[in-house]
């Protein structure tokens, strides 16, 4: 039985370019970057290659604002710890959204567990939107840095990023992005955006685990997280997976060249999805449907089922999704991201993400919106409360 | 065309018993799914509860060796108001609650086999020592529970709610085996868990104090619970000799703990909700020749008589005591032959009957004790 997957969101499948673009480099071009002797200078070719591509992806000045890393996570980490112990004579306060992406919440907590940061939390709107007029009463003298991710993971809603960088460059403020949503999907511009620091995952858009990258612009002040080595101009240490980073670059090539096509092909079959699913399933609605999302993401409440249930049996019927965290201890603690725009506790753990991406087909979704539609009459089935209802 | 394996889903709680089931299940040529039910919101893993992240670990590992899929699947809102609410309530009452009892009946066999049953399984399975024999009965198939071959670790008592319906939907691969022999197969297997420890504790309580546990979760509320307050200890003569801290910390056949000076050892012998009062007695006092029980279950559906002779036993660690049992409308009166000792409000009382071909005992079935009777 072969899995229709639709959670793009947590991961998604190198593709056969980038693997191919990858090879060499995992095995007769094997060179240390920073070796000096030819094998080495051929890998260091390879990389900056990359770095070129990925700079231009989201339009970046100069490659050298690239910096290097094992994935989106320890990019967050480096743009929130990193900024924040680089302008710790400035200030020690940190303002992020109450959406954020748990690397970019934790690094901030870290920060308070250990040298008494101040991190506030600027709510977000039902619609599952950041609003960016009253931002200024989140700002003070002493804040460092804010961070507002541009597209959530869980929703798709796609953020207001453009608006919040005036405000903070006037204050001195520096502004990050976690962009690990966005690539791929929406056109990446960190000039447009006001971003000084932008965070990437490679394995969101095609390219394999474990790389991704955070733009860092000129002139801005951050310390290093990992020391021991001088790569990546003494930003981030250690040896760089050359393979993963050559993928990546080409990743990245072919999402800006399929951006249009690709939106327009998914977002059809995320609207079939959810159409389907809303019109056949009672007691059903998207979180975020108020506010624009990005086109192939879309997270629906299934009232009276619960999403480990669900996950399991879809799972089991072949179908691949999730409820928004890849975490398999089965954590019951439903997203904080539902819980923040207001969603109650029950219909938080009631929603399910289904996320799509290149490999899907119309009749693949097709296919996965009867399974979906059976799956909840089933669970709900197991439900007194559904059963309850219906006697109403 | 080979036909499709019949789909079993087996309760993995992390521990030796359920993934020796889950092998054998696998084994009997099921299609085997494990599941580790969360039951607990947010555990702290140092508290060792069944579900902490711990033992999710290992459930998943020992999935992983046996070769059968795994999920996590969330029931804590359900065992939150059918366990842990129930086991907060019954103290409040003064009486003893067992939550394996209640859990065995609402979350496990209720709630998890409903959805087992969702996904088209034929079974849930469990690690249980029980035996389940069906037997056909001038056409119709009757579902008989009985003890397990390891008497020493039988839990037929906790399993005394379940119904034909449940039982006709469940397997227990552990039925035939002594622990012993659970262990060596892990060990054999390769499984994580083969020289796991058995859990001893209530499985969402850390330790053996109960008392923290219900006082947190009463909260603000203790100072209108009556049973939390410290109240007067009576001899049975209704003197007062001493103060209490409260009639729910307490349980019938207590003698440590009671803070009274007195020549010879006293056991708690009533405990009174109503008046938060405790009663204490010499280890005479103790002893009851019966009681009545309610919210009844009969394993085939109905008593074999409206009166009957059973061996009943009144807690898990109890050796069965030979009695006569008559059934009324809406409780049962059970006499003892001889008296029993500790009679527990709140605790359940389960009817067996010795099967002389099978060698062992038949739960007929089983209620929760309301009150002893002399």
């Amino acid at each position: 039985m072969k899995t229709i997957y639709l959670d793009y969101n947590a991961t998604s499948p190198i593709r056969p370019e980038v693997l191919e673009a990858m090879m060499p480099y995992l095995k007769d071009d094997f060179g240390n970057p920073s070796s000096l002797y030819l094998v080495g200078q051929r890998a260091r070719k390879a990389v900056e290659g990359a770095r070129a591509k990925i700079a231009e992806f989201i339009g970046a000045r100069d490659p050298d604002e690239i910096v290097f890393t094992s994935g989106g996570t320890e990019a967050d980490n480096l743009a929130i710890k990193g900024a924040a112990l680089g302008n710790i004579r400035k200030a020690k306060r940190i303002v992020i959204s109450a959406i954020e992406h748990s690397a970019v919440r934790e690094a901030a907590s870290f920060l308070r567990k250990v040298d008494s940061f101040q991190v506030v939390e600027k709510p977000v709107e039902p619609s599952g939107a950041i609003d960016p007029d009253d931002f200024d009463e989140f700002l003070t003298p002493d804040t460092t840095l804010v961070s507002i991710m541009a597209v959530n993971n869980e929703t798709g809603v796609i953020q207001p990023v453009d608006k919040f960088s005036p405000g903070l460059r006037r204050k001195g403020i520096l502004f990050h992005t976690d962009a690990v949503q966005a690539a791929g999907r929406i056109k990446i511009d960190v000039d447009g955006w006001g971003a000084d620091l932008l965070t990437l995952s490679g394995h969101k858009f095609g390219a394999p685990k474990s790389v991704g990258i955070l733009y860092v612009r000129k002139g801005t002040r951050m310390e290093g997280l990992i020391q021991g080595g001088s790569q990546e101009k003494n930003r981030r240490g250690g040896t760089e997976n050359v393979a993963a980073i050559v993928g990546m670059g080409v990743a990245a090539d072919l999402a800006k060249k399929e951006l249009e096509k690709e939106s327009i092909r998914i977002q059809k079959m995320r609207d079939n999805l959810e159409g389907t699913l809303l019109s056949r399933i009672p007691n059903s609605f998207v979180n975020g449907a108020g506010a624009k999302r990005v086109a192939n993401t879309t997270n629906i409440c299934f009232e009276y089922t619960e999403s480990s249930k669900m996950i399991m049996a879809l799972d089991l019927k072949g179908v691949s999704a999730s409820n928004g965290s890849a975490c398999a201890s089965g954590n019951p603690n439903p997203s904080h991201v539902l819980l923040a725009m207001g969603l109650p506790q029950d219909k938080a753990h009631a929603s399910m993400r289904f996320s799509l991406g290149h490999s899907n087909t119309e009749e693949e979704i097709k296919k996965a919106a009867e399974i979906i539609v059976q799956t909840v009459s089933e669970v709900r089935a197991t439900n007194p409360l559904w059963k309850e209802k219906a006697l109403l | 065309m080979k036909p499709l394996k019949e789909k079993v889903v087996i309760a993995m709680s992390g521990g030796v018993d359920s993934s020796v089931a889950a092998a054998l299940a696998k084994e009997e040529g099921y299609e085997v799914v494990g599941v580790t039910m969360k039951l607990l919101p947010a555990c702290d893993p140092a508290f060792g509860c069944c579900g902490s992240p711990e033992d999710l670990a290992v459930a998943k590992r020992a999935a992983e060796k046996i070769g059968i899929p795994h999920y996590v699947l969330d029931f804590s809102p359900d065992f939150e108001k059918d366990v842990i609410n129930y086991f907060v309530d019954s103290y409040i009452h003064g009486e003893t609650p067992n939550p394996c009892i209640a859990c065995n009946r609402h979350i496990k066999f209720e709630k998890l086999a409903q959805f087992a049953q969702s996904l088209n399984a034929l079974y849930l399975a469990t690690g249980h020592y029980a035996r389940i024999v069906s037997k056909n009965w001038n056409g119709k198939i009757a579902f008989h529970l009985f003890e397990a071959s390891d008497k020493s670790k039988d839990q037929s008592y906790v399993l005394y709610n379940l119904n034909q319906n449940n039982l006709s939907r469940t397997l227990f691969p552990l039925a035939d085996l002594k622990k012993t022999e659970v262990r060596s197969l892990a060990k054999k297997l390769g499984l994580p868990n083969f020289d796991k420890k058995d859990s001893q504790e209530i499985c969402f309580i850390p330790g053996k104090d109960y008392v923290p546990f219900v006082l947190n979760k009463l909260k603000g509320k203790g100072k209108d619970i009556n049973t939390v307050n410290p109240g007067p200890i009576l001899d049975s003569s209704g003197q007062k000799i001493g103060e209490h801290r409260g009639v729910s910390f307490y349980t019938i056949g207590q003698r440590k703990g009671l803070g009274l000076t007195v020549p010879e050892p006293v056991y708690v012998v009533d405990l009174i909700a109503e008046t938060n009062t405790i009663v204490v007695g010499p280890e005479m006092e103790n002893f009851a020749g019966g009681l009545i029980a309610g919210d009844i279950n009969w394993v085939l559906g109905a008593p074999p008589d409206t009166q009957f002779s059973a061996e009943v036993k009144i807690r898990y660690k109890h050796e069965p005591a030979k009695a006569t049992v008559s059934v009324n409308a809406e409780t049962v009166e059970v006499c003892f032959e001889e008296p029993q000792r500790s009679v527990t409000p709140g605790q359940s009382a389960v009817f067996y009957r010795w099967n002389e071909k099978l060698k062992c005992r038949e739960v007929i079935g089983g209620g929760k004790i309301i009150k002893k009777e002399k």
